[in-house]
């Protein structure tokens, strides 16, 4: 349209306006068109040139529904064994009203699937629900059974069971979950928020200090122990001494995590963090350790342990009598009762609550289990308390509680909360010192003397300075103690040079028996097993065996007296 | 307009039009190629899972003593087994002389 044109052809009045009007519409409409279809070609420009890694967006939806699926991270040991994870299965369920038949479905599904009821079965499909599980967690065989049989409104759901491939050797440490997934005991259930998995989690495996050869060996050795000695029950515990990782926990009879069906009370009663009990003898480590930190004695100093101390109706008596003055290492090396309720008297009960505080011994344990006992402490601490806590009886603890104590008292004096997790990257473990290095020192020479030529001597090994305690305590019964029920137990440590190890053991009832001249104290069995469990998980270690052909034994009891006579070595060198 | 240049908008509308289809379906068959591999991905995933579960089932320690015990002639280590290098005696090497 040029000038030329307009000028042309002229209009006037309405249609002059009427195509003005046009025009202008025109205008406005295309300026409209032009503008979306800006929008759309930035839009495009944006998408295909510039672009913003949508791409790969799409692709990682594929990891989540992973984990929403399977529900649940894996457990593994220290070395990356797997101990829990959980595997896809199908399920069945029907919708009770789109079936056919109720009778012929019921008769048909009880033939191909082995544990369920045919009344409960036909009770079910004959509700009013629409959705009723008919079993859950089939084996493929059983699927493709109720596949064959084609039923209407008989379906599967895919769904994930946790499953346990050590079976029974973790079965108080990992616990267990539900039907639905959800932790009911052990590792499960204490770290359930975290390994349950959300929608948008990444997925984290969790790894445990636990070591699956420590916790073969420690598992087959107690049960051995416990048929030997036909003990009602076993327990025992691998520490790592200079963290607290606990590296095994065995607690006997056990049950199979991946049956939820065997379980009865005493198979899920965890002996070594759930039950408090009174240790007797092995409690002198802390007595001994209070005493020599405090200062009221030292290694030469000793108490009268002639006659045994009447204290109202009760008679404090040693177990097997020697009838005179015992210095400390002897007192421990005899397990006088006697000397360790006076040296404790000594101590006084203020200073014994705090020490028995700092060992961690007057609360739960910080392990990260649900099953934690709380340890029963007397209610009113006068004299007899003091000096029965002193040989062990009047506190119940856990064995867990004594074998962390235990490491601290060898491994210089530093005690560590036991733990579960690795400790690898963590920027390794804070722990807080309880009693001096010399002490430590000092406790570890009497421990040590204890195995070479004491109450722990069934616990030698050739080779491997073993030091430790054995404690044989009456279980309480109806109106007062048992004379014939025992509770034995050891807390040890290896080696004693450079404690690296801390195994506690504790069989409960053992029987006395022809090998062991009918005899049920922990010196013959609890002992014994202690240095079989270390035999074998000393050379996994990779611990070196010292032959020095009875040389040691006879200097332990120089160095003994050289720290007797106040002039020992400087603290954290001995041996 | 030209006849040249109608023709010349119409063969590259046209040209645009296939192009944009032929992108549709590359894009289209893409996804089909990406949900395929998602689900074999998952499948693998599975099946890997299994697999672990199975070596760690494989490998509980109880199975391999009774194994060990079969097939090899070895015992478990005692502790006089394990030493360190400086425990080794070494053979003098002796320096001749000029």
């Amino acid at each position: 349209m040029t000038g030329n044109a307009q000028s042309s052809i002229l209009f006037d009045g309405a249609i002059s306006r009427a195509l003005k009007v046009g025009r202008h519409r025109l205008v406005i409409t295309g300026a409209i068109f032009l503008f979306s279809l800006l929008v759309v070609s930035v839009r495009l420009i944006d998408l295909t040139v510039i672009g913003d890694g949508f791409e790969p967006r799409f692709a990682a939806v594929a990891d989540p529904t992973r984990n929403a699926r399977l529900g649940r991270h894996d457990i593994v040991d220290r070395n990356g064994l797997l101990l829990a994870t959980n595997l896809p299965t199908a399920s069945v369920y029907a919708d009770p009203k789109r079936m056919l038949n109720v009778d012929e479905a019921v008769a048909q599904l009880t033939a191909v699937l082995p544990g369920v009821g045919r009344a409960e079965l036909a009770a079910k499909l004959k509700s009013k629900r629409r959705f009723v599980w008919i079993k859950r967690n089939l084996t493929p065989r059983q699927q493709a059974a109720v596949n064959r049989l084609g039923l209407p409104g008989v379906a599967f759901q895919s769904e994930a069971r946790r499953v346990y491939p050590q079976g029974r050797l973790f079965s108080h440490v990992i616990g267990s979950v539900d039907i639905d997934s959800r932790g009911i005991a052990g590792v499960e259930q204490a770290f359930d928020e975290s390994l349950r998995v959300g929608r948008d989690q990444p997925g984290e495996t969790l790894r445990l200090s636990l070591d699956t050869r420590f916790q073969y060996v420690l598992r087959q050795e107690l049960a051995l122990g416990m048929a030997r000695f036909k003990a009602a029950g076993a327990a025992g515990v691998i520490l790592d001494a200079n963290n607290g990782e606990v590296l095994a926990m065995v607690s006997l009879p056990d049950f199979d995590p991946n049956d939820p069906r065997d379980r009865t009370g005493i198979q899920q009663f965890n002996q070594v963090t759930l039950g408090a009990y009174e240790m007797g003898s092995t409690f002198k480590i802390f007595t001994a350790a209070m005493a020599l930190d405090s200062g009221v004695v030292t290694l030469g100093g000793g108490y009268d342990a002639s006659s045994p101390i009447p204290m109202g109706r009760f008679l404090i008596r040693d177990y097997k009598p020697k009838n005179r003055f015992l210095t400390v290492p002897e007192i421990f090396v005899y397990s006088s009762n006697i000397g360790a309720a006076k040296m404790a008297l000594d101590v006084g009960a203020d200073r014994q609550r705090a020490y028995l505080e700092r060992f961690g011994l007057m609360r739960p344990s910080d392990i990260e289990l649900p099953e934690v006992a709380r340890p029963l402490t007397p209610d009113r601490w006068g004299e007899l308390t003091t000096m029965t806590v002193g040989y062990g009886h009047g506190i119940a603890v856990s064995l867990m509680q004594v074998a962390s104590a235990t490491a601290a008292v060898v491994n210089s004096g530093v005690f560590y909360a036991p733990t579960l997790l690795s400790r690898d990257g963590l920027g390794g473990a804070i722990g807080r010192r309880v009693i001096s290095a010399r002490t430590s020192e000092q406790m570890r020479l009497m421990m040590r003397l204890n195995v070479a030529d004491g109450t722990g001597r069934k616990a030698e090994v050739q080779g491997y300075r073993i030091g430790g305690k054995t404690g044989s305590a009456d279980k309480p019964g109806k109106g007062g103690y048992q004379r014939r029920a025992l509770l034995s137990s050891f807390a040890g440590a290896f080696p004693m040079d450079g404690p690296r190890y801390v195994v506690a053991v504790m069989f409960d009832e053992p029987q006395g028996i022809k090998e062991t001249f009918n005899y049920a104290t922990a010196g013959w069995n609890a002992a014994p097993t202690t240095g079989r469990i270390i035999a074998r998980i000393g050379p996994m270690a990779g611990i070196i065996a010292v032959d020095d052909a009875g040389q040691e034994a006879r200097g332990l009891l120089v160095k003994i007296a050289d720290h007797a006579a106040g002039n020992g070595k400087e603290p954290g060198v001995a041996f | 307009m030209k006849p040249s240049s109608v023709i010349l908008w119409v063969v590259i509308v046209g040209a645009m039009t296939s192009g944009l289809f032929q992108l549709k379906y590359a894009v289209q068959s893409s996804e089909d190629e990406l949900a395929r591999l998602n689900r074999e991905l998952i499948a693998t995933e599975e099946a890997v899972q299994v697999l672990h579960a199975e070596w760690s089932y494989l490998n509980r320690p109880d199975r391999i003593a009774v194994l060990a015990a079969r097939y090899l002639d070895l015992e478990p280590m005692t502790p006089r087994q394990i030493g360190s290098l400086d425990m080794m005696a070494l053979p003098v090497i002796q320096e001749s002389q000029p």
